[in-house]
């Protein structure tokens, strides 16, 4: 986890393989400076609503999220289902990075107000041509509604 | 006379009177003389009766009067009258009057003597009887025809009582032959008759049953739905009270043993005519207790069966949920370390070339490949188990350009064949499943001729009675038809992968949607010469 002042991105992600290739991708793109990771959506709800560890951090949004369905605890849909009934957290972009291609899932986190819902391909090449898109996408060309 | 009355001129006051007293006798009073029979002396009554005067009576005898045969019938009895001495009583006698027909006399011939002793007149008495007479025959003869009718009533009487009694046999054995009761009940609700079919399922002999009423508390009636019926609710009571038949009305009965039965029970009032209220009822019923329990355990064994199948469903359920946990699974944690595995060998051949020779670099490369391929087939596999659950949007598809459009997209990926599309009519279904079967259909037509030089794709269909047949055929490879069976079974795959690329689900796929839409699936080819797959559909209904 890194922590910075003011990051761009948090990282909801668990499985620290997809969580390298990930910022590997950022990186190798240079996309952006500043990115949080957490492993859960437990930790996630804490950094967003400055609860548990992160309680003393400082005042803070990102400008988007990654968030992954598939997580220990609290799960991507319910992460997302909260970010979006808080008025302090309801407009950021969140991106569900998932595997699963189920057509529920597509639907219930289209319901729920996602923004993008990438599906991780397994070619790397291909993902990191998605990942590098959408950061640019969301921090480089998209205006935030700040 | 005459000649008295010339020896005594006036007459005498005895003659007077009893002249008087005979002409005020209603009966023919006559005298005639013992020795000729001429007639002396004749009252009123008799010259009214023979119609002839008294002067013209008087010295005259019968023969003067009367026919032949009847003036010698009166002679004889005269003549016997006077021989024998005395009287003689003939109850019946015709005799022709001169104005008033044949008359019947009830006479009696009396002798009168002289001093002497010696039989001087003969003294006949007359009633006229032909009225009573006529009225005795009357009455005799309305007799004999009373009687004539009596006995033919009689006779009449017996035959019908015999037909009764005969027809009575008839009915009582056929009663007692039927295995349904029936019973007679009078106005005052008391059985009358009971058949022996009653007997056997009352469990009474038909003395108990007689006088029994069926107010009786002791028959515990139940309605159909097993509770106490209200008297007044009992059919047979309805029945006599309303005059109304019932019919196949189901109620329990307490037997005399205790044991409750259900009878099956219909019936029908009896009534005099002209008479609004019945004076019985006849009720028949049969024993449904069997039935009834038969109807019971199957209603049970269908409950059983149903909780049964809800049960089942309910695993189903379970089942499908559990297997869409473990597609979900398949698809997410599967896929995550061929990810790692495809995306740290790719980062190792790109960041760390130089310290790897070239057959490292192959075996990476080798590596990485078979990730992707079995990305692939987790795909493929996921995408046909998803077919089963998908929902059904069933509308009219265009097949033709539909077809044409995916061969489009297929033939600008490949080299370019010859496309030939025929005419295709429309079918009834799911535009994006049926868009899976020409999608996966004509990749293969396009994959299987890649290495013919003039590839050649015909795409067309015929209609059969019920369904529309669609093909596609290619001249392609084409396969051994000894292994049509595997052709479309999940995985299964005619080609090695070095020779053709693939999962081996593209037609398994197919098949399921053409299952899923009421359709078949088959192919014919040889090997070299190409091959055309089939599909049918069912053929879009004309509105009628």
């Amino acid at each position: 986890m890194t922590l910075t002042e003011s990051p761009d991105l948090l990282i909801v992600e668990d499985n620290p393989n997809d969580l390298e290739l990930t910022l590997r991708a950022l990186r190798k793109k240079s996309v952006v400076s500043g990115i949080v990771t957490v492993k859960d959506g437990a930790e996630a709800l804490d950094y967003l609503f400055y609860r548990g560890r992160f309680a003393k951090r400082p005042q803070c949004t990102p400008k988007v999220i990654f968030l992954d369905l598939k997580l220990p605890k609290v799960d991507g849909m319910e992460v997302l289902r909260q970010i979006r009934s808080n008025d302090r957290t309801r407009t950021i972009p969140v991106v569900m990075l998932t595997s699963s291609q189920q057509e529920r899932d597509v639907m219930e986190s289209y319901r729920l107000g996602v923004n993008s819902y990438i599906v991780k391909p397994v070619d790397f090449e291909k993902f990191a041509e998605s990942i590098a898109q959408i950061g640019l996408y969301w921090l480089g060309l998209n205006h935030p509604n700040r | 006379m005459a000649k008295r009355s010339r020896r005594h001129p006036r007459p005498h006051e005895d003659e007077i009177f009893l002249k008087s007293v005979l002409d005020n006798i209603p009966d023919m009073i006559f005298v005639k003389d013992a020795k000729n029979l001429r007639f002396v002396r004749f009252n009123k009554a008799g010259e009214k009766l023979l119609g002839h005067r008294q002067k013209d009576l008087i010295g005259k005898n019968d023969y003067d009067f009367f026919p032949k045969k009847e003036a010698l019938f009166f002679i004889r009895k005269d003549r016997a009258v006077l021989r024998k001495r005395k009287m003689v009583d003939i109850p019946e006698e015709p005799i022709h009057t001169r104005t008033r027909g044949i008359r019947i006399l009830h006479t009696k011939k009396i002798p009168l003597f002289d001093a002497s002793g010696k039989a001087q007149y003969l003294l006949g008495i007359s009633e006229d009887i032909t009225s009573r007479k006529n009225t005795e025959e009357a009455l005799r003869k309305s007799y004999d025809q009373l009687e004539t009718r009596v006995h033919e009533r009689t006779a009449q009487l017996s035959r019908i009582n015999k037909a009764l009694r005969e027809s009575e046999e008839r009915y009582r054995m056929l009663l007692s032959s039927l295995t349904e009761g029936v019973v007679v009940i009078g106005a005052d609700g008391k059985i009358l008759s009971a058949n022996s079919g009653a007997e056997r399922i009352m469990g009474l002999k038909e003395q108990q049953l007689i006088g029994r009423s069926i107010y009786d508390p002791r028959w515990g009636v139940l309605k159909e739905d097993g509770t106490p019926s209200p008297s007044e609710e009992f059919f047979t009571v309805a029945s006599l009270r309303t005059g109304k038949p019932f019919a196949n009305i189901v109620i329990g009965l307490r037997r005399v043993d205790g044991e409750l039965i259900w009878l099956n029970g219909s019936t029908q009032p009896l009534f005099h005519p002209g008479e609004k209220e019945p004076y019985a009822i006849v009720t028949s019923f049969f024993d449904v207790t069997g039935r009834r329990k038969m109807q019971a355990e199957i209603q049970n064994l269908n409950t059983q069966l149903e909780q049964k199948v809800e049960q089942r469903t309910s695993e189903l359920k379970a089942a499908v949920g559990e297997l869409e946990a473990f597609s979900y699974s398949v698809s997410h944690d599967l896929r995550a370390p061929l990810r790692a595995i495809e995306g740290f060998s790719g980062i190792l051949l790109e960041e760390h070339a130089e310290s790897l020779n070239e057959e490292g670099k192959r075996l990476l490369q080798v590596v990485r490949k078979n990730s992707l391929h079995m990305s692939q087939l987790i795909d493929d596999l996921l995408s046909f188990s998803r077919i089963a659950r998908k929902d059904f949007i069933k509308k009219r598809v265009p097949m033709e350009d539909l077809a044409r459009l995916v061969a489009e997209d297929q033939n600008a990926a490949s080299k370019g064949a010859d496309v030939l599309v025929g005419r295709l009519p429309d079918a009834l279904g799911d535009t994006a499943l049926l868009r899976q079967v020409w999608t996966n259909l004509l990749s293969n037509a396009f994959k299987f001729t890649r290495q013919n030089p003039a590839p050649r794709i015909e795409i067309g269909a015929q209609e059969e009675e019920k369904e529309t047949v669609y093909f596609v055929r290619d001249n392609g490879v084409g396969f051994d038809m000894k292994y049509v069976g595997k052709l479309f079974g999940v995985f299964q795959r005619l080609h090695s992968v070095e020779e053709f690329e693939g999962t081996g689900v593209g037609l398994a796929i197919v098949q399921r949607i053409v299952h899923k839409h009421g359709g078949r699936a088959w192919a014919e080819a040889r090997v070299n010469d190409g091959a055309t797959f089939y599909f049918s559909l069912p053929k879009i209904e004309k509105p009628s």
